[in-house]
């Protein structure tokens, strides 16, 4: 069996560059590999084998005749199921969407598709995205490569497993508040959650319409901004994402640090963050002292009034977003929802309702903007801030099942900067082992900036990157 | 003591408006008459993902119709999400503006039989259509089902709602119609009932009057201040034709006499009550009462960033508007000198009023009155005659013209000129036709003289009682000589000239 799945986004561009591989090859391996591992994983919700050889060949066929498209053409990457992809059945995980087969793609996929990309596979998350376990799927749970009795995170699960697992090249995850620096976070690799209309979200299945932002979760920093380099900019579909010009991702790769002032938010560090994690994030501070940045220490609003104002704003979007599957469409009745869309849909719809949106909608936005403001104030001191992404490593499974905002609790650190729309970039800092595990799991740094810093965030992650060999750090894969 | 009623009656009017594309797609908005489901995306057939874009067009066609209704533009607008459940809802929700309408606190003038009256008119905001339900029953099982053409997704949707200050049918009928002349004139809407463009909900209660606050209720009536006492409010649904506006009006307002009269019941909070109009029977239908009323969960749409209007843009879309029905009748009375009620026939159609006075310009006023005569006289009666208008006619304003000046001129009179106005409708010119039929007018006395020997030697009687001072029986002469010229002679010549020949 080869090893190529094992190489990174710009690995592989540059091996097919020099013909060392070609993609039908790179395929190959990875098919192969999510064949033995996906059995005990169960990150795809589907291995799109056929259409992707198809997509393979062509790529090598437009590298034969010097056509090639992107530094992706040719390259696996496994796309979220809330992506919509014409003709490919698109669930979200949720039975509602068993067997729903969009007439279009989302903008991202159709980026991707334009720059070149093979499509291996779709993966699998918590329904619409609703958690951050991928246990609330309505299939299957994904388990963590590093211990599969572990969660991966979500709602990105599937695509994070999958990378860790060298089960693709690359991956496109989604986050509302959390949901690719999470999974990222306790599958240890990179996931970076681009500002807030940054990104198109047309043809992702919506979930918090206001916040969704569609981002990579990959094996470095250098594949995180080739993958934003091709999906970022405006979209005429999509009247959320911003004029602004995209930037030059990866010409801030490799700039150097010194000086650069990073901001320490001490409520970031309170008592429930576990040891294990407070300690790899120090030893990140360690680190990013010796490259010659600057440490403040700051304090920002409680992370916890982003709990309320998140759950608030979320389930009331959930409630209106998901009224489109009304019964009388896509095959299925209202009552095949899973129990947390009911929740979700309940709770929201008492939130909007006459009489309590003042009290719950109305307020929570209020409060949103003094997030937004709080921010803003922070980031005239300092350039970046960073934090652990997860107050833990990555739980057992069943752990989500026990707590009704399992998802809020375990996003807590990321969520004001979702409600705020800012980016945010995880990147893996060391390892921790829980209290009742035999393994030690990844632990993820946040490195999060103002709007639109997409290329400081990078510049920063990557710094670290080059400091450290976290991110090169493999699990013991084994077949059940 | 005797009790009156005075109708209060507020209108929702719902116009689709004329734009190339859907509201927040680029599906082509002219459906009508297409297959079901054919001018339609993810957008508006609300599939997961899919997102709004919003049409400018539309956009610019409301404030434009605001401006028209002399309402308010804020700086700032938005839209939000109105959340209900209902087949022809495809997203389970409609795109729609709450609480920041795009245009304000506007007015309408209309005439009533308390003189002119302003009607207030509380916003006109846009939102979506919904698709289309049709409800059909399997003629083989009995089986009764429903199907769904999205062709009406998404089509942008003006809401213009009124303030309850109408106090007849006859006035909600009044300002129904000229809402309907205001969007069509400045280009906003054909607002074709026939197509389903032009829709009204009706919010209609009673005022309770007694006799001895008469004097100053009737005051009230005058300056539109509600009366103090009234019946519950009743709201009746998706009316789509003037006739059925009228009518449910009239059944509400005799239904509520007869309820109120058993019941005395007065409006108060949570006694309003939703009805439909049954179009067969021409009766309102109970729908729901107030308690059973939805919930419409707004809040601002997420997926659509607020609107913003500098003062420049409004005033440049104000200054955009084409000449209003009103105005252009009062300019026709001072210029023209043509009777107000006419002016207001002639400017019924902007393209029609375009056309007069394309066709007048540069003539005297006493052709150009004398046109407008002709046109709303003969040539409307004939174009009914035929089902045609005036613009689909090949009836040019220089042809018209012409006729008058032909007859002005004498070359012809009014009998031939009817008489050959069918021909010119079809696009001839009554020059030509006079000059190919030789209807000239016969005004040479000496070939009159011939003729006026012939007619007195044939009626001695009828010379005899003129000779006897019966001075008018000269006309049934006249009516002879014009026979025997088949209508070519000159009336007042011929007249002349038998005076002469009998008296002396």
């Amino acid at each position: 069996m080869g090893t190529l799945q094992t190489l990174t986004v710009h690995e592989i561009a540059e091996g097919l560059e020099q013909k060392t591989f070609s993609a039908r090859e790179v395929l190959q391996d990875c098919l192969e590999q999510s064949k033995k591992i996906d059995p005990s994983l169960h990150a795809y919700m589907e291995l799109l084998e056929e259409q992707a050889a198809a997509q393979a060949e062509a790529a090598d066929e437009r590298r034969a005749r010097k056509a090639v498209l992107s530094s992706l053409d040719g390259v696996p990457i496994a796309v979220k199921d809330n992506f919509c992809m014409q003709d490919v059945r698109t669930t979200a995980s949720s039975r509602m969407l068993d067997n729903y087969y969009p007439p279009y793609d989302a903008t991202v996929v159709r980026l991707l598709r334009e720059a070149g990309a093979v499509f291996i596979g779709k993966t699998n998350m918590d329904a619409f995205a609703h958690g951050s376990s991928t246990e609330t799927s309505d299939f299957f749970t994904t388990s963590n490569p590093w211990d599969i009795g572990r969660l991966p995170g979500g709602s990105s699960g599937g695509s994070a497993a999958a990378v860790a697992a060298d089960m693709t090249i690359g991956s496109i995850g989604s986050e509302t508040a959390g949901s690719i620096r999470q999974p990222a976070s306790w599958s240890g690799v990179t996931g970076l959650k681009p500002t807030y209309g940054r990104v198109s979200r047309y043809g992702l299945i919506s979930m918090c319409s206001s916040t969704d932002s569609p981002g990579p979760i990959t094996k470095d920093v250098r594949d995180s901004a080739l993958i934003l380099d091709i999906l970022a900019g405006q979209d005429p579909h999509d009247s959320t994402t911003s004029p602004q010009p995209k930037g030059d991702y990866l010409a801030c790769l490799g700039k150097p640090i010194k000086g650069v002032k990073i901001g320490l938010p001490k409520e970031y560090f309170v008592d429930e963050i576990e040891a294990g994690v407070k300690d790899a994030i120090m030893q990140a501070v360690a680190t990013f002292k010796k490259l010659g940045a600057e440490i403040v220490e700051i304090s920002l609003l409680d992370p916890k009034y982003s709990i309320a104002v998140y759950t608030i704003v979320q389930r009331s979007e959930v409630s209106s977003n998901l009224a489109r599957l009304d019964g009388n469409r896509f095959g299925h009745k209202r009552t095949d929802f899973g129990d947390e869309a009911k929740n979700r849909v309940m709770l929201g719809t008492y939130t909007l309702s006459a009489g309590y949106y003042d009290a719950y909608y109305k307020k929570a936005q209020q409060v949103r903007t003094l997030i937004v403001d709080d921010f803003n104030q922070a980031f005239k001191t300092v350039d970046v801030i960073i934090a652990p992404t997860s107050p833990v490593v990555a739980l057992p499974k069943g752990a989500s099942e026990e707590t009704a905002i399992f998802g809020e609790l375990m996003d807590v650190l990321v969520e004001p900067s979702s409600m705020a729309g800012l980016p945010g970039l995880n990147v893996p800092c060391g390892f921790s082992k829980p209290k009742n595990g035999s393994v030690a799991m990844p632990v993820g740094m946040q490195i999060m900036g103002p709007q639109f810093s997409e290329e400081l965030i990078l510049q920063v992650g990557y710094a670290f990157e080059q400091a450290t060999d976290w991110h090169t750090k493999k699990p013991q894969l084994s077949q059940e | 003591m005797a009790t009156s009623y005075v109708p209060i009656i507020g209108l929702e009017i719902h116009v689709q408006l004329k734009t190339q594309s859907k509201m927040f797609c680029s599906c082509d908005a002219q459906y009508f008459g297409d297959e079901p489901n054919t001018h339609t995306c993810p957008t508006c057939l609300g599939l997961p993902g899919a997102l709004p874009v919003m049409n400018q067009e539309a956009i610019i066609q409301t404030i434009r119709v605001g401006l028209a209704l002399n309402c308010e533009i804020p700086a700032e607008s938005k839209f939000d999400r109105k959340n209900y459940f209902y087949p022809d809802l495809v997203k389970g929700y409609q795109i729609s503006q709450y609480d920041q309408p795009l245009t304000k606190n506007g007015w309408l003038e209309i005439e009533t039989e308390e003189g002119r009256v302003r009607i207030g008119i509380t916003r006109a905001h846009l939102e979506e259509d919904t698709a289309k339900s049709i409800h059909e029953t399997d003629p083989k099982t009995g089986e009764s089902y429903t199907l769904i053409d999205c062709n009406k997704s998404g089509i942008p949707l003006l809401e213009i709602v009124s303030e309850p200050d109408l106090r007849s049918v006859r006035e909600a009928s009044a300002y129904a119609r000229k809402i309907q002349q205001i969007v069509r004139y400045i280009g906003a809407s054909d607002a074709d009932m026939e197509k389903g463009q032009l829709r009204f909900d009706i919010n209609v209660s009673l005022g309770i009057i007694e006799d001895a606050e008469g004097v100053e209720d009737t005051l009230d009536i005058v300056k539109r201040i509600l009366p103090k006492k009234h019946t519950p409010i009743v709201e009746v649904k998706n009316l789509n034709s003037f006739r059925a506006l009228e009518k449910a009006l009239e059944y509400e307002i005799k239904r509520q006499i007869t309820l109120y009269e058993e019941t005395g019941e007065l409006s108060e909070m949570g006694n309003k009550e939703t009805r439909g109009w049954d179009y067969e029977r021409e009766e309102t239908i109970f729908q729901r009462s107030k308690e059973e009323a939805h919930d419409y969960r707004y809040f601002p749409e997420p997926d659509l960033p607020p609107m913003r209007f500098t003062a420049e843009q409004i005033e440049t879309w104000r200054a955009e508007l084409p000449e209003l029905p009103e105005a252009k009748a009062a300019r026709f009375v001072k210029a023209y000198g043509i009777k107000p009620e006419d002016a207001a026939l002639l400017v019924a159609d902007r393209k029609e009023a375009d056309w007069f006075e394309q066709a007048v310009e540069k003539q005297d006023k006493t052709v150009v009155q004398e046109v407008a005569k002709w046109l709303l006289g003969d040539v409307t009666y004939l174009l009914r005659e035929r089902e045609t208008t005036l613009l689909q006619s090949g009836l040019s304003g220089e042809h018209l013209v012409e006729l008058v000046t032909l007859i002005a001129a004498g070359t012809i009179s009014g009998k031939i000129a009817k008489d050959i106005l069918p021909e010119i409708i079809t696009g001839k010119s009554p020059k030509a036709l006079v000059t190919e039929k030789g209807l000239q007018q016969v005004s040479d006395s000496g070939a009159l003289e011939a003729v006026a020997r012939e007619v007195i030697a044939e009626n001695p009687a009828v010379v005899d009682q003129i000779r006897s001072g019966k001075e008018s029986a000269i006309m049934f002469l006249v009516g002879q000589m014009m026979k025997k010229t088949k209508g070519q002679a000159n009336p007042p010549v011929v007249q002349e000239i038998l005076r002469k020949l009998i008296l002396t």
